[in-house]
């Protein structure tokens, strides 16, 4: 803990200020010799490189015995000899640089940012430490590599690598010109930079336009399969996965030990659904001792893929795991057959393979699944017709609702297909997000306090770079905030222009429109015509809300307090006063259920059950309420509306709730829907219930009233098998055995 | 599962359930509201059962004294045929060496416990300790013939418990009664009650701080999920806690003895065929099994004209 501590803050520090040009204390050694051989191994002069490494392994200097050992792959020697040298020459900032990056090389960060971030205590403007730093930063895509390496180009103006870094910075960010703008700064230093050329051939190949800068690359360095590798990353970057996997296999053909290709190759290959041949790649990367996070992760995952079930049907495939395969089963086919049907005729385009969808109970797994890392912060990804997601079992019970991902995941899926892979991402994402309120429009996320107030700050990215919103967030919030600018953004298209209008932008995006131009080509506006316009729209909806959040929150908070007093009908003036007028957000709903609360404390079952009818509508999503909901329509003897408040639970909260199912399949039974009782009841029986016979029983009587005699009789002698005495099931045999023997 | 039957059937209509229903100091207001009405919640469950005699005592009632006195006085009424039942619901704590119930006044360690439910004559007797830490007053409780269950595993497991909610929704939900055969089991009370604890951890993602066990000889260290195919839980099977609807009526009304015990005796067969089931072709259990389950059925819609 300590160690990240100290990182973070140096980083802090060093951000602060401008850094300071100083030169590092001179050291009595020569490291000029090692950045030879380093240089050797960069322009593909193995064998020179090698003699070079061995000459140095020898050297009396432990400092320079240490890079040796690196270049030769011997890290613990490597290792053990930096040790020596950091004994002989503790203040050697430059050492200490090294010596991190020998342990980022072995995926220990923290390790790496401590060393490193105490070298730039000691030489506040070293701008490699600056570089490497940054360089550790951008794996994670957090903002600091840009300022970091901004601070290291200042403090070294020669330094090409730099110039390199941002040049790929700029290309994960969308902004080409930058790109090209920093990539020409590095070669300007130095003509062989490879890293810059390999970003001006990318940008080319993400344009599809052909490219020489390849061919220059290999010119110097014919083994440089780094270039491919990262043209590979920034076609990943673009979800254009199947390109980059490509990719990935020209890397490693040209440098089979780059082990790093071979892991994004293997992570990739997972991601299209070519489980066998990313085994292949993670294998080999981690029987070399690559065994980087990423690899023994997936590895792990894949592991874990037998217990997994697959089913298949029209249209699609859904592969869950086989605790909950039998419960979440047929309500996910259910999701997947409407929404591939919804947006299909939405879309215009029929998709030419099954949908996949896989289903992870830990969102570890999936987290894994996705990136080849624990710790994503999402609960979906679509890689085009495959998409990945979690489980509802894999988050807290009222924190998730999985249809609402579910759908917006597939609505990524037509339109990455539709654009070849080419739309923004802030425009998917709007898409994706505008999708999951049309499905229902109680699903999607509410609108958080945090994006009210972003509102009332006026806190929105111009559209023209909304995607780094995404990408590159400046703080957690920023992601958020992008989402629903995105989806407001959209929801703002469709109703001013229509559908049809929004699928011509896709084709646009398609033939490699930017965004300002699919913006004036389609929507008739500027960039900042079309950002004024959508403000005004957010305004509409929410401004009111977001004017008044401090009013809102107050009489929410006293509603409670009131309540908490037992003085119902003061909680139910301020209720109301939080409710009345406002659109749908979270506060709405937190008011509906204070409200709600309040006329049961009155003993107003009627009041109490509108409210929380309410409370549904504004996406409240509390299984225990939902739940009260359900027990006060039914004893208002409203059956429909009964088993449609637990309808919403089955898409927030399904496993693990035995009586959910059992519940909402007798109201579909008494409400004479069969067809819709026996999944419920199936997926009782699925989630082990404490009453075996009673599941059977159940499902006989779906099976019954489905006129299903022969299951019926099968369910039946389950239920007595286990219960010979139980008496409604004995009765129903007696019945099936009387009716048979008439016929 | 049958035996329960016979037993209730035999032995209960001359025999008495003593019920002792024990809640504990909360030591804050909302324990304290939650502990007082569950044990009032048992207390009208056990007061309504046939031929039971339920004591509830908690709050500044549940004293050391008052405990004592309370099975001295079942001890000096109770005969062999006799059943008893006690349930705790509070707090415990363990100190490594002894469990302790936490009262109003001194609290009662599970060796103080175990001493005065020796002298109960009652050969069935069931102890339910739902309070925490009290997977460390096992060792102390166990005896022959005597099904403990506790809600945790362990003395160390010391964060309060959930357990108490799911064993009195056992007592009135007719789920419960999985073998329905209008008896809840002290077995099938546990099932249901650790099933619906361990789904309320799984379903809230909360490490589960609780892990109940039921032991039901001197020698067992207690079961998770006891299996009677196993030999497990064998006196735990046979245990009734409740009564429910019918059987109570029945229990009551002499003329309905004979349909009973021909019941009786063909879900004997059935208990028996099903021993056998792995030895025998699959259709023929089916076929003879569906013959029995048949005559079972015509026998109890006599019984319910």
């Amino acid at each position: 803990m300590r160690i990240s501590v100290i990182g973070v803050l140096t980083i802090g520090a060093l951000l602060a200020q401008k850094p300071v040009v100083k030169k590092a204390a001179g050291v009595p050694y020569d490291r000029a010799k090692a950045t030879r051989c380093w240089d050797l191994k960069q322009t593909g002069s193995t064998v020179e490189a090698t003699n070079c490494f061995v000459e140095l392994m020898a050297d009396k200097s432990p400092a320079l015995s240490a890079e040796g050992h690196w270049g030769m792959g011997k890290v613990e020697d490597s290792k053990e000899a930096f040790e020596k040298a950091l004994e002989q020459y503790p203040g050697d900032a430059n050492l200490r640089i090294r010596y991190g990056l020998l342990f980022w090389s072995r995926f220990n960060k923290a390790e790496a940012i401590k060393l490193i971030s105490e070298a730039l205590e000691m030489d506040k403007g070293n701008a490699q430490g600056m570089l490497a730093l940054a360089r550790i930063m951008s794996r994670g895509f957090d903002s600091k590599a840009i300022e970091l390496a901004k601070a290291a180009a200042e403090a070294d103006a020669g330094l090409y690598e730099v110039r390199e870094l941002m040049a790929q910075l700029a290309l994960e960010n969308s902004d080409e010109k930058k790109a090209v703008e920093e990539a020409n700064k590095a070669l300007a230093i130095n003509p062989k930079s490879l890293n810059a050329m390999a970003t001006l051939g990318t940008i080319e190949l993400l344009k599809n336009q052909t490219t020489t800068w390849f061919d220059k690359v290999l010119a110097i360095n014919p083994k440089y399969g780094e270039a491919w590798y990262w043209a590979g990353h920034h076609f990943v970057m673009n979800r254009r996965y199947e390109e980059a996997i490509e990719l990935y296999r020209k890397a490693v053909a040209l440098t089979p030990d780059l082990w790093v290709a071979r892991e994004q190759l293997g992570i990739n290959l997972m991601r299209i659904g070519k489980p066998s041949e990313a085994r292949e790649q993670l294998d080999m990367a981690y029987n070399n001792k690559y065994d980087s996070s990423e690899v023994v992760n997936s590895l792990t995952l894949m592991d874990s893929y037998k217990n997994f079930v697959s089913h298949k049907f029209e249209g699609g495939e859904v592969r869950l795991h086989k605790k909950e395969a039998a419960i979440l089963q047929p309500y996910f086919e259910e999701e997947v057959s409407k929404a591939r049907k919804t947006y299909e005729a939405k879309y215009k385009m029929k998709m030419n393979v099954p949908l996949e969808v896989e289903v992870y109970p830990d969102h570890e797994d999936f987290a894994v699944r996705t990136m080849g890392l624990p710790g994503l912060g999402a609960t979906g990804v679509s890689f085009g017709p495959v998409v990945a997601m979690d489980s509802p079992s894999a988050r807290k019970g009222g924190d998730y609702h999985w249809a609402s991902t579910l759908w917006h995941e597939l609505s990524h899926s037509y339109i990455l297909v539709m654009s070849k892979f080419l739309v923004p991402r802030w425009f998917t994402e709007g898409i994706s997000v505008h999708e999951e309120t049309m499905a229902s429009p109680d699903w999607g996320d509410p609108v958080e306090s945090a994006v009210l107030m972003a509102i009332k700050e006026k806190k929105f990215l111009p559209v023209e770079d909304l995607d780094s919103g995404f990408v590159r967030p400046k703080d957690p919030l920023q992601i958020g905030l992008s989402y629903f600018q995105a989806g407001q953004a959209l929801d703002w298209i469709v109703k001013n222009y229509g559908q049809d209008t929004v699928n011509a932008m896709v084709k646009s995006f398609a033939e490699r429109k930017t965004t300002t131009e699919v913006v004036e080509t389609h929507l008739k506006l500027k960039p900042k015509e079309f950002d004024a316009k959508l403000l005004e729209f957010i305004e509409s909806r929410y401004g009111k809300t977001a004017n008044n959040l401090k009013d809102l929150r107050a009489a929410i908070d006293g509603a409670n307090k009131a309540l908490a007093k037992k003085d119902a009908d003061a909680a139910i003036v301020k209720a109301r006063r939080a409710v009345e007028g406002y659109p749908s957000t979270a506060i709405l709903a937190t008011g509906y259920e204070v409200l709600g609360k309040a006329y049961l404390a009155k003993g107003d079952k009627v009041k109490a059950r509108d409210a929380w009818r309410e409370y549904a509508k504004a996406s409240g999503r509390e299984p225990e309420i939902l739940k009260d909901l359900a027990r006060l329509e039914e004893e208002n003897g409203d059956k429909a509306m009964a088993a449609a408040a637990l309808k919403r639970l089955i898409y927030i909260s399904p496993v693990g709730d035995e009586d959910l199912h059992r519940k909402l399949g007798e109201y579909y039974l008494d409400l004479k829907q069969p067809d819709r009782a026996l999944p419920a009841f199936l997926a009782q029986l699925a989630s082990k219930p404490v009453d075996p016979a009673g599941a059977y029983y159940n499902l006989a009587r779906s099976y019954v009233a489905l006129s299903r005699p022969q299951q019926a009789q099968e369910a039946l002698f389950q239920s007595l098998e286990l219960a010979p005495g139980f008496k409604p099931a004995q009765k129903l045999l007696l019945e099936l055995e009387n009716h048979s023997s008439k016929d | 599962m049958k035996h329960v039957v016979f037993l209730i059937m035999c032995a209960p209509l001359a025999a008495t359930t003593f019920y002792v229903n024990l809640g504990g100091l909360g030591g804050q207001e909302d324990y304290e509201t939650r502990f007082k009405a569950q044990v009032e919640e048992l207390d009208k469950l056990t007061k309504g059962a046939p031929q039971s005699k339920a004591f509830s005592l908690s709050g500044a009632m549940a004293s050391k004294a008052k405990i004592k006195d309370t099975f001295a006085e079942i001890a000096k009424e109770a005969k062999a045929d006799d059943a008893l039942v006690v349930t705790m619901i509070g707090h415990g704590t363990f100190d490594g060496v002894e469990y302790k119930f936490n009262l109003v006044g001194p609290d009662v360690t599970a060796k103080e416990l175990a001493m005065w439910m020796l002298p109960v004559p009652a050969k069935r007797q069931l102890l339910v300790n739902t309070t925490s830490a009290s997977g460390g007053s096992l060792a102390d409780l166990r005896q022959e013939g005597r099904t403990v269950i506790t809600a945790t595993k362990s003395g160390t497991e010391k964060l309060s418990t959930v357990f108490a909610r799911y064993w009195l929704e056992a007592l009135r939900d007719p789920q419960a009664d999985a073998d329905k055969n209008d008896v809840i089991s002290a077995l099938e009370a546990y099932r249901y009650a650790e099933t619906k604890t361990a789904k309320y951890y799984e379903s809230n993602k909360r490490l589960a701080t609780e892990h109940p066990l039921l032991a039901d000889t001197s020698s067992s260290a207690g079961f998770r999920t006891p299996d009677p195919t196993k030999g497990e839980a064998m006196v735990a099977m046979r245990m009734p806690v409740l009564l429910f609807g019918s059987l109570q009526n029945a229990a009551k009304s002499p003329e309905k003895q004979a349909l009973l015990k021909q019941r009786e005796a063909i879900e004997l067969q059935i208990d028996n065929l099903k021993l056998r089931k792995a030895a025998m072709p699959s259709d023929q259990y089916r076929l003879e099994m569906r013959n029995l389950l048949l005559q079972v059925a015509r026998i109890q819609q006599e019984l319910d004209k």
